[in-house]
């Protein structure tokens, strides 16, 4: 289990922080990557909230990120099978 | 000049004893003025000068040499390297030598732009069509979280681009409470309960006023102490103003920047204007959503993306985004 960082960005001028993820679960050889989002936090919020500590950011990333990948794994499973099948309703 | 110009040849009519002299005086005189005369036409005593105009009668002048000085005859060929159109033309160009020439036929089929692609880079501004929602948290430690939902926006030429949701966890604007408001000759000095911490050029809002004329969005002209400020305010003079309260920050864009499908976020902002919105909607940028913080957190009458309506009360949003 681990997030892949697609990108970082810092504004120049506000110095409001950003990183756009994917969480990335492991099982054997095969890898599943989940759905992207950006985050992001200004440099005031993170003081703030985590006391200055990027780290504490990051792992509250990881957990939404974890949590928001195990609600949706069933269901990109369950679209994922339906490739080349017939489904009567 | 008067001297150049030689003197007419008169018609001598010679006579018999014009020839009785060995020596042939008279004739010879006038042989040598013809021939003199002559020599002048053929230019062997220097330049040619007439003391009439030269008329060809529709003949050319041909062997030329290229003019030398002011009052010199131009050639056809000194004038085409000199004045044509291929040597004055890049002169006239704006765009220098090697301009493109070109024109497009309006009416022909082959020639008519067939998408408007091109449009997705000019600057716009809202309302644009996009499907995102807006969320936030509670404030906390005084922060709250907004999310802009996944959505998909339509640009300018009709394509859809689709953009991944989006979390940032942002400073909640301190309020700060002004006891006085007085308004003098355009220059507004506020007085806050507390130290302001403004600076000079800094800039804040006026959400909330008991004179409403000093609601805005305004820069901080001096800071005289830690709980007094001037800004300008054009109006009525007004030296007994009540307070109000005064807001720094707070205002947020969100916006796919061209050819990007990452939303990107701009601000805080002191305010939502339409100047602000357009700083925002430039070269190709496409604002998806507006978020508004107050010192109360997310205020979802001032905030809005396209699939948000804008509360009813809201009189500053055009719409939807």
């Amino acid at each position: 289990m681990a997030l892949r960082f697609d990108k970082v960005k810092i504004n120049g001028t506000t110095g409001h922080m950003e990183v756009h993820v994917r969480y990335v679960e492991k099982n054997g050889d095969n890898v599943t990557f989940g759905v992207m989002k950006s985050h992001g936090i200004s440099p005031t919020a993170l003081q703030e909230k985590f006391n200055g500590d990027t780290q504490l950011w990051l792992a509250s990333i990881h957990k939404e990120m974890k949590e928001r990948h195990k609600a949706m794994k069933p269901q990109h499973d369950t679209i994922s099978k339906l490739v080349g099948t017939t489904v009567e309703f | 000049m008067a001297s150049d110009i030689p003197v007419p040849l008169q018609l001598t009519q010679l006579t018999k004893a014009d020839f009785e002299d060995d020596n042939l005086p008279v004739v010879n005189q006038y042989l040598t003025s013809i021939v003199n005369a002559h020599n002048a036409l053929a230019g062997h005593t220097g330049d040619v000068t007439l003391a009439g105009n030269l008329n060809l009668n529709g003949k050319t002048i041909k062997n030329v040499a290229a003019p030398v000085g002011p009052g010199d005859v131009v050639t056809k060929s000194a004038a085409d390297s000199t004045y044509g159109a291929a040597v004055v033309g890049p002169q006239l160009e704006v765009s220098g030598k090697y301009s493109l020439k070109t024109v497009r036929r309006l009416n022909d089929t082959t020639q008519r732009e067939k998408n408007s692609t091109y449009l997705n880079d000019l600057m716009n501004t809202t309302p644009t069509a996009n499907d995102a929602t807006l969320s936030a948290t509670h404030v906390s430690g005084g922060v709250c979280v907004v999310t802009v939902s996944a959505g998909s926006l339509v640009r300018m030429d009709d394509s859809t681009v689709a953009f991944p949701e989006r979390s940032d966890t942002l400073f909640v604007p301190t309020l700060i409470t002004l006891l006085t408001l007085n308004r003098l000759s355009g220059v507004v000095t506020a007085t806050s309960s507390a130290p302001h911490g403004l600076i000079r050029g800094e800039t804040f809002s006026i959400p909330t006023a008991t004179d409403v004329t000093f609601v805005g969005s305004f820069v901080v002209s001096t800071v005289s102490s830690p709980t007094q400020f001037t800004f300008f305010q054009a109006g009525p003079d007004d030296p007994s103003g009540t307070g109000g309260t005064a807001s720094v920050g707070g205002v947020y864009y969100y916006y796919l920047a061209a050819n990007a499908f990452v939303l990107s976020l701009e601000g805080p902002f002191p305010a939502d204007t339409w100047v602000n919105r357009q700083s925002v909607n430039t070269d190709g940028n496409v604002q998806v959503a507006v978020v508004v913080l107050t010192s109360s957190g997310f205020n979802i009458a001032q905030s809005s993306a396209g699939g948000t309506s804008p509360a009813a009360t809201n009189g500053r949003l055009f719409g939807r985004l």
